[in-house]
């Protein structure tokens, strides 16, 4: 990320990278998916004021929310609306599940890019807890797919699965994931 | 797991994303919850004769009525089903035709003698009419639910009650087939009765049914 990377509104530099990534660039998806969780963190921290790990369980749900329905995402429009109606729904989802009433109070799209102040020693906490709505065989399959080096067809092949199949399988246990979360009271 | 690593994961599931995913569903809900209430209204109630209906004004009237309102009423459950999406021009469109079949209404009543007024307001069938059409809302509501939960929604009272009123709509529409009735301010009373029930319905169970 250069410069002028910085000084550019999140609207002009996170839309590319959403189209690029709807497109099939998984290089970009994940700058953009990482890109926004650092906004994320900042506003679920700002707005919910609690423990880090609280908040940063919130942020991987919108996260994951956010790359499993990507595609109702309409390229002709602004990105940053849609990315902010994703996550404040993800939040009032989250309050109502953990049985709290909390007023969240109607506010634009700015809200969530208002500042960076992101705690990146937030993003090396190891948190357990979305991984562990899985089953165990699909949680292996995470753990196998997520560590670095380890391709789809690296872990296909040990798995004695086409790469094809993985994919699937993967895209899968992801949708699961984010039911379960939904599903949580 | 580390919020980098679930990054790294999901970037390894990001093939090209289809497109018109959001559009597919809601049309495929209305067609297959359609075809269920047509087979209850062709099997259950029966159909008026076709052939003869075809030619009847009064017929068209009502196929016109509600037929345009499931236009809007779709496009907008489009809308809402999109994260952050807004009613645009739909729900104008709606009150608009809402209020031209309630101007018919008026002036059939006007130009009925005074004396015959209630029995054309009421028709045959007043009593049964809107709870069919809430009935026949049903199996078009419930698939309809279940392709915006595939989908994103973010106002979840707005998107049930959009889904509820096109639910209603279409099925007034195919009760129109079997419905007797010929009246314009019958239509405009009962049917959008039971189209209001069904968007009711939608407005009360959509935050609970359409989360995601």
């Amino acid at each position: 990320m250069g410069v002028d990377a910085k000084t550019q509104s999140p609207e002009t530099r996170l839309k590319p990278l959403m189209l690029r990534g709807l497109d099939g660039d998984a290089r970009a998806h994940a700058e953009l998916l990482s890109e926004v969780s650092r906004f994320l963190r900042a506003y679920f921290g700002r707005r919910l004021g609690r423990g880090q790990s609280d908040c940063e369980d919130l942020v991987q749900e919108a996260v994951l929310a956010i790359h499993l329905k990507r595609f109702t995402y309409d390229r002709a429009q602004p990105f940053t609306p849609w990315v902010y109606a994703v996550a404040r729904y993800k939040m009032i989802d989250y309050l109502r599940r953990s049985g709290r009433r909390t007023h969240i109070p109607l506010d634009d799209a700015g809200d969530l890019f208002a500042e960076e102040s992101a705690e990146e020693g937030a993003v090396r906490r190891d948190l357990n807890t979305l991984l562990s709505r899985l089953p165990d065989h699909q949680r292996r399959l995470i753990e196998d797919v997520k560590i670095t080096g380890f391709t789809i067809e690296e872990a296909a092949a040990q798995r004695g699965v086409t790469a094809v199949s993985l994919r699937v399988m993967l895209h899968r246990s992801l949708k699961w994931l984010g039911e379960q979360v939904r599903d949580e009271d | 797991m580390r919020t980098d690593e679930l990054i790294g994961v999901l970037a390894k599931d990001a093939p090209p994303a289809p497109r018109g995913w959001v559009e597919r569903p809601i049309l495929l809900a209305m067609l297959g919850g359609g075809v269920v209430t047509f087979l209850v209204v062709a099997l259950w109630l029966g159909c008026q004769p076709l052939e003869a209906a075809l030619r009847q004004p009064w017929f068209w009237m009502k196929t016109t009525y509600t037929g345009l309102l499931v236009v809007p009423a779709a496009g907008l459950s489009m809308r809402l089903a999109r994260p952050g999406g807004r009613s645009s021009f739909a729900p104008l469109a709606i009150l608009a035709i809402l209020a031209i079949m309630a101007a018919i209404a008026a002036r059939q009543l006007f130009q009925t003698p005074a004396e015959h007024r209630l029995a054309v307001w009421l028709g045959a069938t007043w009593r049964v009419c809107s709870p069919l059409i809430l009935l026949l809302s049903v199996p078009i509501y419930a698939a309809l639910v279940l392709a915006l939960r595939t989908l994103a929604p973010t106002r979840l009272t707005q998107a049930g009650a959009a889904a509820g009123f096109l639910a209603g709509a279409l099925a007034a529409t195919i009760y129109g087939l079997h419905c007797p009735e010929q009246g314009a301010a019958f239509v405009a009373t009962w049917y959008s009765l039971g189209i209001l029930g069904a968007t009711a319905l939608g407005a009360v169970t959509g935050r609970l049914l359409l989360r995601w």
